[in-house]
């Protein structure tokens, strides 16, 4: 036996006698040990960052055009040089950012909410409720997602600006949540199989505190998670949405209608700097959130010990 | 299983009435006058013309007489005439669905071959570097925005390096003047299907290798795998018979639920190529306000999504005997 | 003093650890085995859950899962050759073979993809040069021989259809297909029904006198050891704290742990009153003691027991005990060994 393994001579460390951490401080120490995801972590920090406070730093408007700068390449004065009006592609891009996150954020919360009332209603209730939901649920989960977001774009076509965002959001939102609430409720029927919820029913308590007290925590780990990949695949949906013209449209800039810029062929092919960072930078989000995701599905799952 | 799958599509009639409302609702409700789009740009009609035009269109009167009468022809199997090409929606489908099919099927069997190997691969090294690579790599698959990754292709791979074609289906002088042969009418389809094939495929790889990878895990650390190695099985026969054949149950009720998709999938990446598939005269349609063609079009991908998960839990109850159906 | 005169020797296990690598650190889940098997005996491995029994039987075929692994040096010597250090391919030949297993969970330790009669058919094709006619033929055979009715249908059957007493059947009719020299079953009646449990333990007394294979009985309950052991190894936090022959070790218990693993078993004779149980619980195989693992929770502790490891005391001819309480009667020490 080696000696770094006996702690002290004569004393047993019984389990009762080391710190007992909670799931979420576990989970926690699991994160921070798995490499990727916290590169990840740190990657949409980053970015996040740089897309608040970059266009307060660079210090111009929305509409700040260089007139003596058209079109020009990726320069001292223009990052990444400026677009056919002047305008400068970084500064655009950084903007661009600001929606494109926000649009995934808002979707995520709609889609949780969503996703976490229904099912969950579904799951605890049973019954006729449980059944009428279920429908209701299937009805949207077998709307083919992408044709139906695009035509649901394309009927919103006279809304503009800023609001735009805010209605692409509630679209990509209102199509995404039967997925998580599927799972919801779900995990809520075989948590109401197990005994702990039997023991609250012959404790009688009340509905409000069997679901807060005790359903959710158990059904947070799958939302956190869906959560995440929800955010991350509504900003590739914005970015589709939005290149075949049917998101967000400028001249409020997002990272999909920057790419809309590449349809044009001579844009495309001459003016590569205009298009190609926002598609990048979509990439680059996108990945750092799942890595999240992922890692955090592997941090709250409490079967997977590495 | 007959009786069960009767059934099921016999379920599936409601949901689809409520879907089709759902639809025809979107579709009318978008900004603009499909019979200004039918008469084109610039053109001087009277009112009353206008009238008579819409009545052809079908488009008069309340929408929920409007939808009464689109439903009452839709049962007839008529999908109505497309506005834009001036012929009935079905035989548009039919033409253009076949190219969405060859370009989907392509990829997914390229996705299938490739990405099951490598799943397996990576769950039974679970954490080596092997399975560290093949999952950053795959998370880059579903974290690109296909049609930027198209892009960035045909951007290097087409303008900067001339290797292959930019978009379309074929080449438009070639296809003018008729190919010699057979086979050069093929190698020119097979050359504009290299870029949007590999941005297809890469995705699916991705999503499946990840859903090989976890089925396998998950299967790997079940009792009956110890009982395969304690029999003096050897390794490979353990994962690749014992193993695998239990992570074929949630990996072919997916892959039954892709094969509807393979008429429907990809739309935004056709047009990005301007590839003459589904996805593409949906969007033409819903530019040009081709409200006949949008409505099928829409419908249709929901039938095939029904479809498809009807195909996924027969498939279900066809590869894992545990399932009785009756 | 004379030896008894006992079969010819078929496992000899000297020093056998399995340590499992966790970033926590290393659990000693086995920490230096030692015994031997002969043929045609049982032997009963007890303990507490948790004591390394399974991890022993799994290590005796190489199927310790990770991160568990067998130390280097450990020593499991089987028909004189080791077994630790084997060839993938060597080690092979030999599970299924010339030693199987059954495990604890027969609901999930068949494949549930595979029909039973594949299952049983697969061992005996990999190990013997037969037909598949034949093979089929054995199989039908061995689920006659463990008590299968309509055995000639159950081939064909797949694993959920059957019950969990005629699972843990197939799984015996599987394990002594090819006829093995040994038979290592882990707590095979633990997920079974109490009447279902007695029907199989003696369904393997059975086919032990028929066919002569040697059982290695993993369990945890004394009443199993009684009806089925000749001899008994009792572990303790991953050592075998005492070895004796079965009647030997009921009638006359050694080790304070041993002891009170009787006194918690109820008999008839006790007449109402409390069971006896051992106070505290095993110490985590993380941060094991430098004394006798067991010194905690011992009535009979002496200073000594926390400062090293016992010896292993000789009180007769196979009984051994490791404990301090009988240095002075250790026959070892007598015999000037």
């Amino acid at each position: 036996m080696s000696k770094d393994q006996v702690i002290e001579p004569n004393v047993v460390v019984r389990e009762e006698d080391q710190e007992v951490l909670g799931p979420w401080r576990i989970a926690w120490n699991k994160f921070k040990k798995n490499k990727i995801a916290m590169a990840g972590l740190i990657l949409f920090v980053i970015i996040v960052f740089a897309v608040i406070f970059g266009p307060i730093i660079m210090g111009q408007s929305v509409n700040d055009f260089d007139f003596a700068a058209k079109g020009q390449g990726p320069s001292l004065s223009h990052l990444l040089g400026t677009d056919e009006q002047g305008r400068d592609v970084l500064f655009r891009l950084l903007l661009g950012g600001r929606i494109s996150i926000l649009v995934g954020v808002v979707s995520a919360v709609i889609t949780v909410l969503l996703g976490v009332i229904i099912g969950g209603a579904a799951g605890y209730y049973g019954g006729l409720i449980d059944n009428l939901l279920m429908r209701f649920t299937e009805i949207i989960y077998s709307l083919p997602f992408t044709p139906m977001i695009i035509a649901l774009g394309a009927t919103m076509m006279w809304v503009e600006g800023n609001i735009k965002m805010i209605v692409v959001s509630f679209l990509i939102g209102l199509l995404s949540w039967p997925t998580l609430a599927r799972l919801v409720r779900g995990q809520i029927l075989s948590l109401r199989e197990q005994e702990f919820m039997q023991a609250c029913e012959s404790l009688g308590l009340s509905d409000f505190s069997k679901i807060f007290k005790h359903l959710i925590p158990n059904v947070l780990s799958i939302v956190i998670v869906n959560a995440t990949l929800s955010m991350a695949s509504a900003i590739l949906t914005e970015a589709g949405l939005s290149f075949l013209g049917m998101g967000v449209t400028e001249p409020t800039p997002t990272w999909g209608n920057l790419m809309q810029l590449a349809r044009d062929i001579s844009r495309f092919q001459n003016m590569p700097w205009t298009w190609m960072p926002a598609g990048v930078m979509c990439f680059l989000t996108v990945i750092s959130i799942n890595l999240v995701g992922e890692g955090l599905r592997d941090a709250l799952d409490p079967k997977d010990v590495r | 299983m007959i009786k069960y799958i009767l059934k099921r599509l016999l379920n599936m009639i409601p949901v689809i009435f409520i879907i089709s409302i759902l639809i025809f609702a979107t579709v009318r409700s978008m900004p603009g006058d499909p019979v200004n789009a039918y008469l084109g740009m610039g053109s001087k009609v009277t009112p009353e013309q206008k009238e008579v035009i819409r009545e052809q269109l079908g488009l008069n009167g309340p929408m929920h007489e409007q939808y009464i009468r689109w439903a009452g022809r839709l049962v007839q199997g008529d999908l109505g005439e497309s506005i834009k090409y001036k012929k009935p929606v079905t035989e548009l489908i039919g033409e253009y669905i076949w190219n969405t099919f060859l370009l989907n099927v392509i990829s997914l069997i390229l996705a299938v071959l490739v990405s099951i190997p490598i799943g397996i691969k990576q769950a039974t090294k679970k954490y080596s570097k092997f399975d560290n690579f093949w999952t950053v790599f795959s998370l880059f698959g579903i974290s690109v925005p296909t049609f930027f990754f198209g892009l960035v292709l045909v951007f290097f791979l087409s303008l900067q390096l001339g290797l292959l074609p930019m978009n379309g289906m074929r080449d438009p002088i070639q296809a003018a003047f008729g190919y010699p042969n057979i086979f050069a009418n093929l190698a020119d389809v097979a050359s504009h299907m290299v870029i949007p094939v590999i941005v297809l495929a890469f995705g699916s790889f991705s999503s499946l290798s990840r859903y090989v990878r976890n089925a396998m895990i998950d299967v790997i650390n079940q009792d009956y795998i110890r009982t395969a190695r304690a029999k003096g099985l050897k390794e490979k026969v353990v994962i690749y018979r014992h193993a695998f054949k239990n992570a074929l149950i949630p990996l072919v009720t997916l892959l039954g639920s892709y094969i509807p998709s393979l008429f429907s999938g990809a739309m935004i990446l056709e047009t990005v190529f301007l590839w003459p598939g589904l996805g593409w005269i949906l969007i033409e349609a819903i530019n040009s306000r081709d409200l006949s063609v949008t409505t099928a079009v829409l419908l249709f991908s929901a039938v095939l999504m029904l479809l498809g998960n009807l195909l996924s839990d027969v498939l279900y109850s066809v590869v894992d005997p545990r399932i009785k159906t009756e | 003093m004379a030896e008894l005169v006992r079969n010819k020797k078929l496992l000899d296990v000297r020093d056998l650890k399995v340590y499992f690598y966790t970033e926590k650190g290393v659990s000693k889940a086995v920490d230096g085995n030692n015994f031997r098997m002969y043929e045609n005996e049982t032997l009963a491995i007890v303990g507490e859950s948790g004591c390394g029994k399974s991890v022993t039987a799994m290590s005796i075929l190489g199927l310790v899962d990770e991160p568990g692994k067998i130390v280097d040096g450990s020593i499991v010597e089987y028909e004189g050759k080791n077994m630790v250090g084997m060839s993938d391919e060597e080690i092979r030949d030999i599970r299924g073979n010339e030693i199987s297993m059954i495990f604890q969970e027969p609901m999930t330790s068949l494949n549930p993809v595979f029909k039973i009669g594949d299952q049983i058919m697969e061992a005996v094709l990999l190990h013997e040069d037969v037909t598949k006619e034949e093979a089929k033929a054995r199989a039908v055979e061995m689920l006659t021989l463990v008590g299968i009715a309509r055995p000639e249908k159950v081939v064909t059957d797949y694993p959920h259809q059957l019950s969990g007493g005629m699972r843990q059947r197939v799984m015996i009719a599987m394990a002594l297909a090819c006829n093995p020299k040994l038979l290592i079953a882990d707590e095979p009646t633990t997920a079974l029904d109490v009447t279902i449990q007695a029907q199989i333990l003696s369904l393997m007394n059975d086919l032990k006198k028929k066919l002569g294979t040697s059982i290695m009985l993993i369990t945890h309950d004394l009443g199993v050891v009684a009806q089925m052991a000749d001899n008994v190894n009792v572990m303790y936090a991953g050592k075998v704290v005492e070895t004796a022959p079965v009647k030997e070790l009921f009638a006359n218990p050694k080790h304070p742990y041993t002891k009170g693993l009787m006194a918690s078993m109820p008999s008839l004779n006790t007449e109402g009153g409390r069971l006896a149980t051992i106070e505290g619980s095993v110490p985590n195989s993380l941060y094991l003691p430098k004394g006798c693992y067991f010194a905690d929770r011992c009535p009979n502790v002496m200073d000594k027991c926390r400062e090293s490891q016992p010896p292993t005391c000789k009180i007769k001819s196979r009984h051994h005990v490791s404990c301090f309480l009988y240095e002075d009667v250790d026959l070892n020490k007598k015999e000037g060994k």
